[in-house]
């Protein structure tokens, strides 16, 4: 076991165990939080155990966490080796999700990490229920109502963001703010007016490969072959030349041939420590959540800025059809409600969140982590909770798997409006 | 100068297999500046766990060599913070660079990691220049450490082929082919959930990417360098030439002076509370003999707040009670991390002369989860 280690997290406990007037709206500190973060019931996944994924394990370890889930379908290549510092030159091949959780486990007394060698599709909806948060690196995975926090880099830029249904935009809302990584250029221009490198290396492989199949009918091009990538280059030479276009080199037309994206360790760094911020924040509730997309880059200079996006209220995924009215009196409690959205709602547990003065509040929540915390809610008066007519209520029900939350609007009878 | 062709270059080529580690990197930065980080040579004064972070990030990037100095023991609490430290060394007499030294061989063995023992006050322009320094970082020393450290690296210049001991030519043929060359001078620090990065790059030559904007049919193909900036990565490539720039560092000396304008309140709000923390935490290391401020010395900040303002005619609530203890624990992981990334890669800018490195003072306010570049002194 490790040294000092009664006193070894002291310094996350603090974070907890104190008020302060930098704490978030409803947090309240408390000396069983600490153990309660490192019980069974905060499970957290890790989605992707390469440039990110190392470093938000590390942060994530070094943070306290010690139920960790972590997936990712890759094996390791030396190319990794720059920045993903689990990794040595002797695990080259393995799978990445499985060397990290040996790395991990080994470093950091006490942190179980379960690796799954695997694809994010071939797990069931199941597997995700089983996660307080989910923080990736990857753009794939749905909104839900589980926090998801979500970073990407490529390399000197990155960026942060947080994820929570009915709240921030969900990944579908804002898809466009990810410009595409397959370099997608138009047909004419490769065929009639190509102007750079690029356009020669993907008129190659694009058009003349499938046409001329130089290793044999029907054979694909591997990007990982050398001597595929040489056929590529040396038709794009010419046809460079043919245009007056400067001539690609090896290492220019194996990258575009397999999209490979530059990267470099610090980025990852950055990036992945604002996620485990995040969500260590989301487990605890002691801060605040960014609102709720941070940039980087440090391509000149540093600029590190975040910004509050708005959903998109048309968005396919995220988009919902009108609230329902809910009406009642000022005076009725919070149990009211809740009874009503039993009886009348067909719901069991419910769990309520509502916007109040430009903030999200939890009011109740069905869960055994937070409902003792919440108990108080449910006598006080919806006028006592600051409530007003037209104010939304986001409600799940945590006894109905795989539902999405449905959004109400409070109607009081006698109350004022929001 | 520092970009004639013949100065600071790698003496041979990058092997296959260094090509291959490096290549996702050296889509970024291009050969030519992975050549010269590998023929870099970097000092770290003061190896906490911020020393891990940005060390982490230079070894993996493949600078030439890397030397550690301090002397301080290693604590149960450095290895419960960083996986930089041997915890298998836990009850060993050793020393956090000498802790440090195996995972960082382990990161990439072909840099040299070293531990070199001694106090910064024993390091002398001679000892930088026969060990060939390019860089010294000065990681959460104390501000007297600051001002001598970024002084010596001034008073250093190699010039061309003669060794300050008198020993004539060099027969390393690294050195012989410098030519005029100063030492960078970088510190940082984290404190509680912040943390600052600073940079001396006294005059500074360096390569960048400015793009070649197609023409349009019937314009003039010609670029006003001053607007024509690289698009972001992933959007659709373009042509791009190398240009060259300098710019002009001032010293950490006169950034320690900086006085605020309170003419200038309206911006004076705009920058983060934190920039004023650290630069209030080095006026108390300046009262308290080199000691770094902890929880319990909240009062005495404040009153050393309240002085420092009225002294310079600034609103005392510039800086508040709840941020300023929120820059008095010991940081943690997160905030190491973000700080060690900028720091790492300033220093790879600004040792490759590729790319802009930021002039001068970057704070990160972990409250705010925002960095920002002030240019002081």
């Amino acid at each position: 076991s490790s040294p000092g280690t009664d006193n070894r997290w002291r310094h996350v406990r603090r974070l907890l165990e104190r008020a302060g007037p930098l704490g978030g709206p409803e947090f309240e500190p408390d000396p069983e939080l600490f153990s309660a973060i490192r019980s069974d019931l905060v499970q957290i996944l890790v989605v992707g155990a390469g440039g990110l994924g190392c470093e938000m394990l590390k942060d994530l370890a070094l943070s306290g966490f010690v139920n960790l889930h972590l997936i990712d379908m890759d094996t390791i290549d030396l190319s990794n080796l720059n920045r993903q510092f689990l990794f040595r030159p002797k695990d080259i091949g393995r799978p990445k999700a499985v060397v990290a959780a040996e790395f991990v486990e080994r470093r950091v007394s006490g942190c179980r990490v379960t690796p799954h060698f695997g694809k994010l599709e071939d797990k069931p909806l199941e597997f995700y229920k089983q996660f307080m948060c989910i923080v990736c690196g990857l753009d794939s995975v749905q909104a839900s109502v589980i926090p998801l926090i979500d970073g990407g880099t490529q390399g000197f830029q990155g960026h942060c963001r947080v994820v929570r249904a009915h709240a921030t935009p969900c990944l579908e809302c804002t898809a466009d703010l990810y410009s595409s990584t397959q370099q997608g250029f138009p047909l004419c221009t490769l065929a009639h007016t190509p102007r750079l490198p690029e356009h020669c290396i993907e008129f190659a492989r694009i058009m003349q490969w499938p046409q001329e199949w130089p290793f044999g009918e029907e054979v694909p091009v591997d990007g990982d072959d050398p001597h595929h990538v040489d056929w590529i280059r040396t038709e794009a030479c010419k046809r460079a030349r043919q245009f007056g276009i400067r001539e690609p080199d090896f290492r220019l037309t194996q990258g575009v041939v397999k999209h490979i994206i530059p990267a470099v360790a610090s980025t990852n760094a950055v990036i992945s420590a604002q996620c485990v911020t995040e969500v260590f924040k989301a487990i605890t509730g002691c801060y605040p959540l960014l609102n709720n997309f941070a940039n980087f880059s440090d391509i000149e200079g540093v600029a590190v800025n975040v910004v509050p996006l708005e959903r998109n209220p048309q968005c396919d995924v995220c988009g919902q059809p009108p609230p329902k009215p809910l009406t009642f009196n000022s005076r009725d409690s919070l149990q009211t409600v809740i009874n009503q959205l039993k009886s009348e709602h067909g719901m069991t547990r419910p769990s309520l969140t509502a916007c109040v003065e430009g903030r999200d509040v939890t009011l109740y929540m069905d869960l055994s982590f937070l409902r003792d915390q919440l108990a108080d809610n449910l006598d006080k008066s919806l006028a006592e909770l600051g409530l007003l007519s037209n104010t939304v209520l986001n409600v799940t029900d945590s006894a109905q798997s795989g539902m999405k939350p449905v959004t109400f609007v409070l109607n009081l009878e006698d109350g004022m409006e929001t | 100068s520092a970009m004639t062709s013949s100065a600071v270059e790698a003496p041979t080529d990058i092997t296959a297999q260094e090509a291959e580690l490096y290549d996702r990197q050296i889509r970024l930065w291009g050969l030519d500046a992975q050549k010269r980080l590998r023929a870099s040579r970097i000092l770290m004064v003061g190896a906490p766990p911020l020393t891990g972070e940005i060390a982490k990030n230079l070894v993996l990037a493949g600078i030439r060599s890397l030397t550690l100095m301090d002397d301080s023991p290693l604590s149960a609490d450095d290895i419960d913070s960083s996986f930089i430290y041997d915890p298998s060394l836990a009850t060993a007499a050793t020393t956090r660079a000498e802790a440090a030294l195996s995972a960082l061989h382990s990161l990439n063995p072909m840099v040299e990691v070293s531990a070199k023992s001694g106090q910064p006050e024993q390091l002398t322009a001679d000892l930088l220049a026969n060990e060939d320094y390019d860089a010294v970082l000065a990681i959460s020393q104390p501000v007297e450490v600051l001002q001598s450290l970024g002084r010596l690296c001034r008073s250093v210049t190699y010039d061309g082929e003669v060794n300050s001991n008198g020993a004539g030519n060099n027969s390393n043929s690294d050195s012989s082919a410098k030519q005029r060359r100063q030492v960078q001078f970088f510190a940082a620090d984290c404190f509680g959930c912040h943390g600052y990065v600073f940079l001396d790059l006294q005059r500074h030559e360096f390569a960048t990417e400015l793009a070649e904007v197609p023409p349009k049919a019937g314009q003039d193909s010609s670029v006003d360098p001053k607007t024509a900036a690289v698009p972001a990565a992933g959007s659709q490539p373009v042509e791009t030439h190398l240009i060259k720039r300098s710019a002009d560092y001032a010293d950490f000396e006169s950034v320690l002076r900086t006085r605020w304008d309170p003419a200038k309140l309206g911006s004076l709000r705009r920058l983060s509370p934190a920039l004023y923390l650290a630069f209030l935490l080095f006026e108390f290391q300046r009262a308290n003999n080199g000691a770094r401020a902890g929880p319990n010395d909240v009062d005495a900040l404040k009153t050393l707040w309240r002085a420092f303002a009225e002294s310079q005619q600034l609103p005392a609530n510039l800086l508040d009670e709840a941020v300023l203890s929120s820059g008095l624990q010991p940081p943690s992981c997160p905030v190491l991390a973000i700080v060690g990334g900028v720091a790492a890669q300033e220093v790879i800018k600004a040792v490759s002369h590729k790319d802009d490195p930021f002039n001068n003072f970057f704070v990160f306010d972990g409250i705010q989860s925002c960095g920002s570049v002030q240019t002081l002194g």
